[in-house]
């Protein structure tokens, strides 16, 4: 998960920096805010972006599998044709 | 064959051999003490420091007074080495049971033949796993210990904040995580701000998996793959392949994977362990600094009991008497003078404490929360 302010602020104040969307943080002022993603800068839009596109391939690969799967089955809920009762 | 220790001969025991264990319970080679200077050092040796700045010149016109900027100024450290010190207590019925076997039993793997020198050994490795956990934490720029009445908490080197670094994503988030742009940026950082060049990474194989499974790893990895292959083609079970793939992806010449363990007893006498280098933290090194005493050392003292056996001479120490004061790591027996009751105390220690002078020498990412998805094997005893 990524850190929160609260917690990036704690790492400031024991005298580390935090690593993030390619930045090195080392002030409070310079942290992002809590809504803040990767600003404007185009490069680090462009990195965020494939990022995203290989995560959605990955997941769309994972999806196609899974159907996959489920149509080989034959459905759980399938009952046995109904019988009419021989009518005396 | 001694009284009582027939039944051996009775049961044929022949050979010795070594159980089936967990390769971690054995104690592995010791990378970082291996590349770190043992330097000769007396108590309260004084270090300095000499922080300054070189300032250009002004231009000045004849006749002008020149301006005067202050001096630099020196920085003073001193170190107070503590005793790194561990024994092996050897009770009366286990000297009746060596020393009645010692050469009975051919190829014992030197369990049983030549068991004073195996043990002292095991003590003397002993005191050098201490050493190096204390030289990785030097690399961490953390130290805390509790235990047997000594506390030391939030011990550090000095290293400056900009190569102390946390990953703003944990790499255990496989989708969010960059770990490539992490490790990439702490190395611009350091050549930028102190012309270092971090070229070997050192980790647990955990934190190397969670790398490598991450989406930004594997899509900055392609660029090294032949064009028909993608990272399904692989198996990221592979490590020496993974390895070879990081090193390109990353500019690094060296990625090495450090899950050496050492063992401890707790109060309630169960053992547990602990890895020298914490599963979630990386260390950024230059392999060309290795074993140079101007960038970190171990300063090692003279160990007290020597020079106390040196003094009250013979009586006290029934191995390993000291003429003079010695360096350590030592190793001596003792035993009680009156012999009542018969046994034998076997002792290792060192004094000493690790030194960072070169604050840039190392850098350090924390990655978050890792678990080892392969577990230890429990104690076989």
């Amino acid at each position: 998960m990524s850190m929160t302010r609260a917690e990036m602020e704690e790492h400031l104040a024991a005298g580390r920096s935090i690593v993030h969307e390619g930045w090195l943080i080392n002030t409070v002022e310079a942290l992002p805010g809590e809504a803040e993603l990767v600003g404007n800068d185009p490069l680090k839009l462009a990195e965020a972006q494939q990022r995203l596109e290989g995560e959605r391939d990955r997941l769309q690969a994972e999806l196609d599998a899974l159907k996959a799967q489920q149509a080989e089955q034959p459905p759980k809920d399938a009952k046995p044709a109904k019988t009419e009762k021989a009518k005396e | 064959m001694p009284q009582g220790l027939q039944w051996l001969q009775a049961t044929r025991v022949t050979r010795i051999i070594q159980a089936l264990q967990d390769v971690r319970n054995i104690p592995q080679q010791l990378r970082f003490l291996n590349r770190t200077r043992v330097v000769p050092a007396m108590d309260e040796e004084i270090m300095g420091r000499f922080l300054g700045r070189v300032l250009i010149a002004d231009i000045i016109t004849d006749d002008a007074r020149a301006a005067v900027y202050e001096a630099g100024k020196f920085q003073l450290e001193t170190t107070n080495a503590p005793n790194l010190k561990i024994g092996k207590h050897l009770p009366q019925a286990w000297l009746n049971r060596l020393l009645g076997l010692n050469g009975e039993i051919a190829a014992d793997e030197g369990i049983f033949t030549n068991w004073l020198n195996s043990e002292i050994d095991r003590l003397l490795l002993g005191v050098r796993q201490r050493m190096e956990s204390l030289i990785v934490a030097m690399h961490l720029d953390g130290f805390s210990y509790d235990r047997l009445g000594v506390k030391m908490s939030g011990v550090t080197w000095g290293m400056p904040s900009s190569l102390n670094v946390v990953a703003g994503t944990a790499w255990s988030n496989a989708g969010a995580a960059t770990p490539v742009t992490d490790i990439l940026t702490i190395q611009r950082n350091a050549q930028v701000r102190y012309d270092r060049q971090y070229r070997r990474l050192t980790m647990s194989t955990a934190a190397f998996n969670l790398m490598i499974a991450t989406t930004e790893f594997q899509n900055k990895a392609k660029a090294f793959l032949p064009p028909q292959l993608t990272f399904t083609n692989l198996s990221l079970l592979s490590l020496g392949d993974m390895q070879e793939l990081a090193r390109s992806t990353l500019r690094v010449s060296e990625i090495e994977l450090y899950d050496a363990r050492y063992f401890y007893k707790n109060a309630d006498g169960s053992t547990a362990s602990s890895p020298f280098l914490p599963l979630g933290k990386i260390i950024l090194s230059d392999p060309a600094t290795d074993n140079d005493a101007g960038s970190t050392d171990f300063a090692n003292g003279v160990v007290t009991e020597s020079i106390v056996s040196a003094l009250v001479g013979s009586g006290l120490m029934t191995m390993g008497r000291f003429e003079r004061g010695e360096f350590g790591p030592v190793s001596y027996a003792t035993a009680p003078p009156d012999l009542n009751p018969p046994n034998v105390t076997l002792w290792g220690v060192a004094r000493g404490w690790p030194r960072k002078h070169d604050l840039a020498h190392n850098a350090v990412l924390d990655v978050g929360t890792v678990t080892d998805d392969i577990s230890l094997q429990g104690d076989l005893f």
